[in-house]
């Protein structure tokens, strides 16, 4: 007689059906090897469920309308975010304004040379109690300028950046190396030094919850503490990162192959202080630059998260917007049309995976493994459709 | 955000956060971590209530959840972590009586809590999800985004390994 012992502990559960309920009763009457396998997992379950529930630690959950969050609520709805997105720390920056609704833009060629520095930064502008709890955090004042070098050497296939350009913004992402680039306006390129569309990397997008952490030791790198942090996925390849430990940020990264070969070597250059260049496209007094996470809800329709990721920047383009997304291993844009068709403004060389209907016109942009693909469009509005992903969405390019 | 079926933040906090709190517990042996995944889960909660649509409430709750906790794992990885309190005077609040209460609840259930530690982290996830917090394989499923056959033999070869490990 077959056994089928995962039935058993679903049968604890009370999560078989009816049927599977009856093959279960009538095969343990004539096999005590699963009555005994039973015992052992009623016996573990009880267990488990003997902990008793703890309770929250105060000063957690609020009580009677009390907010507990590291943002004072009418300074969380005042932003501006323009901003980078460099993955496995997400760059961005928000400018924070204490009149509620202000929306103040900084220039994004001045954006670019700040925003590279991975981890969000914000900078407050007055001195209300949330500025003075946020100058108790402050940890970075650094200007950062990211550089880029990759070899072309490795076994994989080959895996080129992306380069998007939607109406005046120019989105350039890597989902193996980890960042992706807004720019716009006058700025033509992004924070590389090198021409960026020329950039090359090697391998297959990284997967979610594939990576593992395999080595951490601490060393000094250019005069500062940093965590080196060595990922790997099991023969297949393994990024080493240097996190600054003051800032966070990933100062210098490489990402090997499972032979040991260097695929991808970028880094973080010119740290330096960048309250004084900050304040001088400001029309009010900076308080506090600070590092702590930062959510900037801009004016936007865009969903602020999509699949458990985070929006890090939205900007708006002709007619429309376009926001970046990111969990750290991920990035990707997404873009909404009013009653466009978004493929208009993207490349051919772009993966992108468009929601058209008569209103508005919606777009995913960017590498995605495709159970995070399907997983985002499912979290899209508009769904007019009942599966969105299989009914409303196609696949333009990629 | 006017819609009677969206709870608001505070609604969630209150409802939920325990079970949060001890979802995370349960999975770190670490009531700081627990912490402050309580915390980071309530923030990115209120940072998405204004974009959630009425639907499954719980599902998109656990998927918040269950991603603030495996960032959380990356980013505790970077520094050592150990797995119980060993030194009861640095747990939060020590001197009061709640606090005690936990403690000596945490110490009866030490065996239990290591055995749970020592599991592959893919089992403990089920184990805890389905018998500390009470959710439906349905509900697991949905949260860890896996079908539910891979929900049931998770639980399963986690309530084995456990039993073997707690005699």
């Amino acid at each position: 007689m077959s056994h089928r012992p995962v039935l058993l502990s679903a049968m604890l559960d009370g999560e078989l059906s009816e049927a599977e309920s009856a093959w279960v009763a009538a095969h343990l009457e004539g096999c005590g090897e699963c009555r005994s396998e039973l015992e052992d997992l009623a016996a573990a379950r009880a267990a488990v469920r003997s902990l008793p529930l703890l309770d929250v630690p105060d000063g957690i959950v609020p009580a009677d309308g009390v907010v507990t969050s590291l943002w004072p609520r009418r300074v969380a709805v005042a932003v501006v975010s323009v901003a980078a997105a460099a993955a496995v720390g997400i760059g961005a920056l928000g400018v924070l304004g204490m009149a509620s609704d202000a929306v103040t833009t900084i220039d994004v060629g001045e954006a670019e040379a700040i925003l590279a520095a991975t981890g969000s930064m914000g900078v407050v502008s007055d001195g209300s109690a949330a500025a003075e709890y946020l100058e108790d955090n402050v940890t970075a004042r650094y200007r950062a300028r990211q550089t880029m070098a990759c070899r072309d050497e490795t076994t994989f296939v080959d895996n080129t950046v992306d380069v998007t350009r939607l109406g005046n913004v120019t989105v350039m992402s890597d989902p193996l190396a980890h960042w992706t680039v807004l720019a716009g306006g006058s700025v033509s390129t992004g924070p590389s030094e090198g021409p960026i569309e020329t950039v090359t990397v090697t391998g297959p997008a990284p997967r979610m919850g594939a990576y593992s952490v395999t080595g951490e030791t601490r060393d000094e790198f250019r005069g500062r503490a940093t965590d080196i942090v060595t990922l790997g996925r099991d023969g297949v390849d393994r990024a080493n990162l240097w996190i600054d430990v003051e800032t966070s940020a990933i100062v210098h990264r490489e990402l090997l192959t499972a032979e040991g070969t260097v695929a991808c070597v970028a880094e973080l250059v010119e740290f330096e202080p960048i309250e004084d260049r900050i304040q001088a496209s400001m029309p009010f007094d900076i308080r506090a630059v600070v590092t702590e996470s930062v959510y900037s809800p801009v004016a936007t329709d865009l969903p602020n998260t999509l699949a458990g990721l985070e929006l890090v920047a939205a900007y708006p383009i002709d007619g429309g917007e376009v926001g970046v997304f990111g969990d750290g291993l991920f990035a990707f844009a997404v873009v909404r049309v009013d009653g466009a068709h978004p493929q208009a403004g993207l490349s051919e060389t772009s993966p992108a995976v468009v929601w058209e209907s008569a209103g508005e016109s919606w777009a995913v942009v960017g590498q995605l493994p495709q159970d995070l693909l399907e997983w985002v469009i499912g979290d899209l509005p508009p769904a007019e459709q009942p599966s969105p992903f299989v009914d409303g969405w196609r696949i333009l390019f990629g | 955000m006017n819609d009677p079926s969206i709870p608001t933040w505070e609604d969630v906090a209150r409802t939920h956060g325990r079970k949060i709190y001890n979802y995370a517990y349960r999975l770190t042996g670490n009531p700081h971590d627990a912490k402050d995944l309580v915390q980071e889960v309530l923030l990115r909660v209120r940072r998405g209530l204004d974009s959630y649509t009425p639907g499954s409430f719980d599902g998109w709750l656990w998927r918040i959840t269950r991603n603030a906790f495996l960032d959380d794992v990356r980013r505790r990885n970077r520094r050592p972590t150990s797995p119980l309190p060993d030194d009861v005077d640095r747990m939060p609040n020590a001197s009061s009586p709640a606090a005690d209460d936990v403690l000596a609840s945490i110490r009866l259930g030490d065996d239990i809590q290591k055995a749970l530690l020592d599991l592959p982290d893919d089992f403990r996830e089920a184990i805890v999800m389905c018998d500390i917090v009470g959710m439906s394989y349905d509900e697991i499923a949905q949260a860890i985004d896996a079908p539910i056959g891979t929900v049931r033999s998770r639980i399963h070869r986690g309530r084995k390994l456990l039993k073997e490990r707690l005699g």
